[in-house]
């Protein structure tokens, strides 16, 4: 089945929340969304049920957990959002207004509170699973967004909303209500990626920027120090975060690390991976036993750390 | 009954003794008007109005109040009156509240003051260490206040200064959402009630020039989409000049266009809203803000960087020949109704957007007060984007003015609380200073210097003594409660007991309670180094009596 995959443009991947008992995946491109019920194996259109007359791009894709219910999946595109609340059977499409947003990155807080960062008109924020979407850019000085992350809350206090945008990062500690600018070095370009992993009690941040800088944040974003420097020439373009690991995505290069940045290794030198990678998913992990899915602007892999 | 006397102003001079006593009668009129507002269980002051059969004005707020109060009959008294009145009233612009507490602290360094001179100590020696110790108080403020985190947080504070848990809550609920700087507006309701609303980007005061131009007539706005925004402070009664514009934006690839100038000619918007006009290129035009031109060549300025365009400005010699692509920016949405118009989702360089940002807030933080300082805030909050209008009703229109005006001091004093931290209310904060001055004085070698911390230690207890009289309880008992309970303590005004300062409900912003101590300290040290009234000769008037 892979060679039916070539020439896509692989820009987000998501897979089900249950993904050991239903491995099911998601993959979101140029021309339409791709569901795989195998783990990534075998790939097919998710969004038959819709009889498109045209191709829709789809840039980012969320998974969620419902109680008692099938996974909530929403998927960003232009000019607005497809949502399914079966698991992927059906879709309906979800318009939010003009003028049209390039949705290019998803975030949840449960269910219910979704996220969504564009590329020209900044936050939009739902608050009933996104059915319905608001803009919400109060202190947002920059609407060019390109990633958006939360960090669980901790101690009894706030989630807080990470969003990077093209001139630095800003913070939320109020679903999105209110965003304020973050201390940020200023000559590292655009944060292209944002990926969130919680080891013990600490929630880690790590951001990926256009000059292939890393930062990780370890007090809910306050402040970012830089990690892996040199490591990367060309813009972290995405990266994936999971317990103590973060595997990161520069151009061709796959590299990852185990101890929260401090020492890095090539993930899988054997693995011949072609075109710029794109999205990365670990459903199970960032253990060496489990699979990666890794989407490049040409094809989708399955891979093992070696 | 009336009688009419007529009364001559004649020039004249005051001596002392005469001067101080004339000052500090005058001073403490002002102050005793006052001092019954302060605290978090005041009493209201009435003021008569003009003409006389209306109902007078209620009041709770120490710097309208003083506002009210035009002039005293005898011009010695005057002289200290209007000398308070105006201090009282640059803190009330500047900071919102803290009016009363200035007061009653100006009176009793005043009134110590001049018990030290008359006894033989030196005025100008004694300013200076007063001014010293108005800077230690003001430091030893700064070291106990803490950040304001979180909605409650805000909720609560605007409690301390309005009274009004409803508007209070909603205060909260704004501040946290527009921050610090964000822009704030108060307009009167319809309903009896308070409302508020969000508006999406930035909007300034400038009218659509023609009603021709709305092209959505259910909403009764001019609104264009992903349009060009080209702003300039020259007048464009030349068609010549139009056409060149609507063709520089064609070739710039633009499909829409908003026009922001200074006025446009009637031909021109007879031009515009043609409909092959129309066809070509949709454009509304709209005023630009602010008739004071330095305020408009900055607003100017801001709609420049946000939508990415170079601003067509006599300043900058500019023509409107001129005109090319790089004088366009560019807006995901453009508004205009009534008399604003709005940009949505600015497409300047975001770098250059915080640049800007950044260059504003500095501006900000080095002006100390005024109209300037409050221009530039708003410029900030324009830039940050996003508005927020609390729409204020009441039963009759001085209950709603009454209402805006205790909002916008709330307002005021709450992003001072941002700006500057939080500190413990009713009073405790300037008794927590009272060890720093202790330990100053203990160190004074000049009786002066000795005189002006000892006046300092006394103050710091002058707040919560008002505030406790206030409340109907004896400043004395209070004293004695506190001292009783012992270090750390403080008084919980609602509870009528002394308790751990942790529990004390009542907060102030620090901006506020720092601006009221350091000016009232350093204008009555200031006024101890009068010696001589000059009172110029005036007219004959006529004052009833």
């Amino acid at each position: 089945m892979e060679n039916d995959l070539r020439n896509n443009m692989y820009s987000c991947l998501a897979f089900s929340p249950d993904f050991k008992r239903q491995p099911v995946c998601f993959a979101g491109t140029q021309h339409t969304l791709l569901v795989s019920k195998d783990g990534g194996s075998n790939w097919q259109d998710a969004l038959t049920s819709l009889g498109l007359a045209e191709p829709v791009a789809i840039t980012a894709l969320l998974s969620l957990t419902q109680p008692t219910k099938p996974p909530l999946l929403v998927a960003g595109m232009v000019g607005g959002f497809l949502r399914s609340e079966d698991g992927g059977q059906t879709w309906q499409a979800v318009p939010c207004g003009s003028p049209l947003p390039v949705i290019t990155a998803l975030a949840a807080s449960g269910s219910v509170n979704l996220y969504a960062g564009t590329a020209e008109d900044g936050i939009l924020v739902s608050q009933d699973g996104g059915n319905k979407w608001v803009r919400w850019n109060f202190g947002l000085v920059d609407w060019h967004i390109f990633s958006i992350a939360l960090l669980p809350a901790t101690g009894g206090g706030q989630a807080t909303l990470v969003a990077g945008a093209e001139s630095g990062l800003f913070r939320s500690t109020n679903n999105g209500h209110a965003w304020r600018e973050v201390d940020f070095p200023e000559d590292v370009g655009a944060v292209l990626t944002l990926g969130v992993s919680s080891a013990g009690d600490q929630a880690v941040i790590y951001a990926g920027a256009e000059s292939g800088a890393l930062f990780c944040s370890q007090n809910d974003g306050h402040t970012w120090a830089p990690v892996a420097e040199g490591i990367f020439e060309a813009e972290v373009s995405v990266l994936v975060a999971s317990g103590n690991s973060v595997l990161v995505a520069s151009h061709e290069q796959l590299m990852v690390s185990h101890d929260r940045g401090r020492s890095w290794k090539a993930w899988n030198t054997e693995a011949q991976i072609a075109g710029s990678i794109l999205s990365l998913a670990a459903p199970q992990g960032l253990d060496s036993s489990q699979p990666v899915l890794v989407g490049t602007n040409g094809n989708i892999y399955r891979i093992y750390e070696k | 009954m009336k009688s009419k006397v007529p009364k001559t102003a004649s020039f004249g001079v005051t001596g002392q003794p005469k001067t101080y006593r004339g000052l500090l009668r005058g001073v403490d009129k002002l102050v005793k008007t006052i001092q019954p507002t302060l605290g978090p269980l005041p009493r209201l002051v009435a003021v008569s109005t003009t003409p006389p059969d209306r109902s007078p004005e209620l009041m709770d707020d120490g710097g309208l109040i003083a506002r009210r109060i035009i002039q005293l009959p005898d011009r010695d008294e005057d002289i200290g009156a209007m000398y308070l009145r105006h201090l009282l009233w640059r803190i009330r612009e500047d900071c919102g509240d803290g009016t009363s507490t200035a007061a009653v602290l100006f009176n009793e360094v005043l009134q110590q003051g001049v018990r030290h001179i008359v006894n033989g100590g030196q005025a100008m020696p004694l300013r200076a260490y007063l001014e010293k110790g108005a800077r230690l108080v003001y430091d030893e403020l700064a070291k106990m206040s803490r950040p304001v985190e979180g909605k409650d947080m805000l909720v609560h504070i605007a409690e301390s200064i309005c009274y009004d848990p409803a508007m209070a809550k909603m205060l909260g609920e704004i501040f946290e959402t527009i921050g610090e700087y964000g822009h704030f507006e108060l307009r009167s309701g319809q309903s009896r009630g308070l409302d508020y609303e969000y508006t999406e980007g930035a909007f300034w005061e400038g009218m659509l020039h023609s009603k021709a131009m709305i092209n959505q007539l259910a909403e009764n706005r001019a609104y264009l989409e992903n349009a060009a925004v080209l702003a300039t402070d020259f007048v464009i009664d030349d068609l010549h000049h139009l056409v060149r514009m609507i063709t520089e934006a064609k070739k710039a690839g633009k499909t829409a266009l908003m026009l922001i100038c200074s006025t446009i000619s009637d031909t021109c918007i007879g031009f515009l809203t043609m409909e092959s006009t129309c066809a070509i290129l949709p454009v509304f035009t709209v005023n630009a803000p602010y008739s004071r031109q330095d305020y408009q060549m900055a607003a100017i300025e801001d709609i420049g960087v946000l939508t990415g365009g170079a601003p067509m400005t006599r300043q900058a010699g500019e023509t409107l020949e001129s005109v090319s692509a790089r004088n366009f920016g560019q807006a995901r949405s453009v508004w205009a109704k009534d008399q604003y118009f709005g940009i949505i989702g600015g497409q300047g360089d975001p770098r250059k957007i915080r640049q800007h940002f950044h260059k504003l807030k500095n501006l900000h933080a080095s002006l100390d007060s005024g109209e300037t300082r409050n221009i530039v805030r708003q410029r900030i909050g324009k830039v940050m984007g996003g508005s927020a209008i609390l729409w204020v009703g009441g039963a009759t229109e001085s209950e709603i003015k009454v209402r805006k005006d205790l909002a916008e001091r709330t307002a005021e004093a709450m992003r001072g609380a941002m700006l500057k931290g939080i500190l413990p209310g009713a009073g405790l904060s300037f008794l927590a200073c009272k060890p720093a001055l202790q330990a100053a004085l203990q160190q004074a070698v000049d009786p002066d210097e000795a005189a002006a911390y000892r006046i300092l230690v006394g103050a710091m207890d002058v707040p919560l003594r008002a505030i406790a009289a206030n409340a109907g309880l004896k400043p004395d008992e209070v004293m004695a409660d506190l001292k009783h309970a012992g270090p750390g303590s403080g008084f919980d005004i609602f509870r009528k007991q002394a308790v751990p300062a942790s529990q004390i409900s009542v907060l102030d912003s620090a901006s506020v309670v720092q601006a009221a101590a350091y000016r009232s300290i350093t204008a009555a040290a200031l006024l101890l180094t009068v010696d001589v009234l000059i009172h110029h000769k005036k007219p004959e008037t006529v004052l009833e009596t």
